[in-house]
């Protein structure tokens, strides 16, 4: 019977207990180090990760690519920090701007689907693209409010200055994305969008509205992506246009693709490879005039990647582990 | 009463050149009803004008009387026209089980269902059981589509369209590519849901005496119009027929 597993409730399998010593790790984590740096990166690795696992939805799940993700991002941070700066430091604002952020996204995400999806998937990343830049340059020219390309500082409740409070609220908000993110690719609605991913035709034949599911899928993935946006602005108390650039949904994707389409933990694993790189590139940058270009050298390491993984990390890792255990079948 | 289907004046133009001529053709409520014609007739783009995968460029297709000519693919699935497809359309990444598990769910309310574990909807995972069963796929349940054989792929094709439950199924060559040993058992399946289930067949086939041995009514397409409709003994007699495409064919089946 393939249908019914029998439960192995009783034994801890593997990938449970390095899930669970990571977890350990990252609790553990700031005990260890109080080097502000550290902390810092392992801040913005968390909240890229939720970032990246947003875009894997579409990409990975959902089997579309969009080339305006960081419109939400920037949206998320650029209206906390807006209603941050003309309210002053208290919580009622705080909390209002994120709920707007909420409202907004899904009324954009909702608005690109409209426009994009009736037509062809190629559409969607064009009409992506188009909002992502136009909001970026939008970001830039209104000087005012957003302070162009200079950007500006805001102050925030006190509880959120503290390092150690953003270090175990973005990594509560990474694991919380992860986990929803999961639930929802586990629904039978989830599971319609991998059939999507799949065979969109057949989907329809088989009576999907795949116009709709599509739509569902960007409206959880914009969500998601703007409360990322809207941590960023909370951890770095700074907001610039920087944010809502094509660059930053260009990481998105290549996270995504490091890490593994289409495993949700590929964003993770991708948002840290992706750091790790970063950080020990610029490092050697003192020691030698190359490691300037880390971008160039970024490059190579990501065809290298892509090369020996075609699946990405994690989808490349459970590959083999799957291979290992059906020479091993004794040992499960 | 109307007929459960019928087609008025159905055109279909690629590049300025009519595949389809005015096809106008009528479907009784539990008949099982064979395309048959040489390749490039326009069967398989008769099928995806009925289904909706494609827009007739003149001409309509009722349904139980109504005009569905401007209705998408899925609300048509919806409303029990349900296809298979002649060159094998499954989810190559997904299990077996879950290729049909995902046909069965449509019949469900689950449509907005986005906190559920669909591992934990054991009735659909049931009913998926069953269909693989019926077409002699259970054993293959958890292994990815795209791993199974042309053989193999053409009975997940068929268990697909059995757990939509449908009120007509559309059958695209449902036994091309299978080893002749299995047609039999396949022939066997679509025989049951016709006669046990009362459901309406429309079949497009190259097997003559399969289709022979199946159906109440033929219909001959050649060069994009119909050249006769009628109950199988008439069209075997019908010289048109012969001279056109019916003798040589199938003596070709004969022999081989
Ligand atoms: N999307 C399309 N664009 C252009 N021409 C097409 C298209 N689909 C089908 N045709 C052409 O229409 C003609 C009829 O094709 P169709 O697939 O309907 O034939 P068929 O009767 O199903 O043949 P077979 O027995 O080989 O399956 C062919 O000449 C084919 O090349
Ligand atoms: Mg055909």
């Amino acid at each position: 019977m393939p249908l019914k597993r029998p439960s192995r409730s009783s034994q801890i399998s593997p990938s449970t207990a390095i899930k669970t010593l990571l977890l350990g790790a990252a609790i553990a984590f700031p005990y260890l180090t109080d080097a502000r740096l550290y902390m810092v990166a392992a801040i913005d690795v968390f909240i890229m990760a939720a970032f990246a696992m947003s875009y894997d939805l579409l990409l990975g799940f959902t089997g579309i690519v969009s080339f305006g993700h960081a419109l939400f991002f920037g949206l998320g941070a650029y209206l906390v920090a807006i209603v941050m700066k003309s309210s002053g430091a208290s919580w009622l604002p705080f909390l209002a701007a994120v709920l707007l952020t909420v409202v907004l996204a899904v009324g954009l995400a909702g608005l690109i689907g409209v426009l994009s999806l009736r037509v062809r998937d190629v559409y969607f990343a064009m009409v992506t693209l188009a909002f992502g830049e136009l909001f970026a340059i939008g970001v830039e020219k209104w000087r005012t409010v957003t302070g162009g390309s200079d950007g500006f500082n805001f102050r925030l409740p006190e509880f959120l200055i503290d390092k150690n409070h953003v270090y175990f609220l973005s990594l509560f908000f990474m694991l919380a994305s992860l986990l929803i993110l999961r639930r929802f690719v586990n629904s039978p609605v989830g599971r319609v969008l991998l059939a999507i991913r799949e065979n969109e035709p057949r989907a329809q034949a088989l009576g999907y509205n795949t116009l709709h599911y599509k739509q569902i899928s960007i409206l959880v993935s914009g969500t998601v992506a703007s409360l990322a946006g809207v941590m960023w602005a909370v951890a770095h108390r700074f907001v610039s246009t920087e944010l809502p650039s094509l660059n930053r949904t260009i990481d998105a994707l290549l996270m995504t693709i490091i890490g593994g389409t289409g495993t949700l933990y590929g964003g993770i694993v991708g948002s840290l490879t992706m750091r790790v790189i970063h950080d020990v590139l610029s490092g050697f940058s003192s020691s030698h005039i190359i490691f300037n270009r880390w971008l160039l050298i970024f490059g190579l390491i990501y065809i290298l990647i892509v090369l020996f993984f075609p699946a990405g990390i994690i989808g490349s890792a459970a590959k083999m582990i799957g291979r290992w255990k059906e020479r091993h079948p004794q040992i499960s | 009463m109307p007929a459960l289907l019928e087609t008025k004046g159905i055109t279909m133009r690629f590049n300025g050149q009519a595949v389809l001529d005015g096809v106008s053709w009528q479907v009784e409520e539990g008949s099982f009803k064979s395309i048959i014609g040489p390749n490039g007739a326009g069967k398989t783009t008769f099928f995806n004008i009925i289904s909706g995968q494609l827009k007739p460029s003149g001409g309509q297709v009722l349904y139980r009387g109504r005009d569905i000519t401007g209705e998408p693919t899925h609300v048509r699935a919806k409303m029990g026209i349900g296809r298979s497809f002649q060159i094998t359309s499954v989810f190559p990444n997904l299990t077996v089980s879950e290729n049909v598990r995902l046909a069965v769910q449509t019949a469900t309310n689950l449509r907005l269902n986005f906190w559920q574990d669909y591992r934990k909807l054991g009735a659909l995972q049931d009913q998926a059981h069953q269909y693989l069963a019926m077409t002699r796929l259970h054993e293959k349940g958890s292994q990815l589509a795209k791993n199974l054989t042309l053989g193999e792929k053409r009975k997940l094709e068929l268990a697909m369209l059995l757990a939509l439950e449908p009120e007509v199924l559309l059958l695209d060559e449902p036994t091309a590519g299978m080893a002749l040993e299995e047609v039999p058992s396949m022939v066997e399946v679509i025989r049951n849901v016709h006669r046990q289930r009362k459901r309406t067949v429309l079949m497009v086939e190259h097997k003559i005496d399969l289709v022979l041995d199946l159906s109440d009514s033929i219909a001959v397409l050649f060069n994009g119009t119909l050249l006769a409709d009628g109950p199988p003994a008439e069209i075997v007699r019908n010289g048109k027929v012969q001279a056109a495409y019916l003798g040589g064919l199938y003596e070709q089946y004969a022999q081989g």
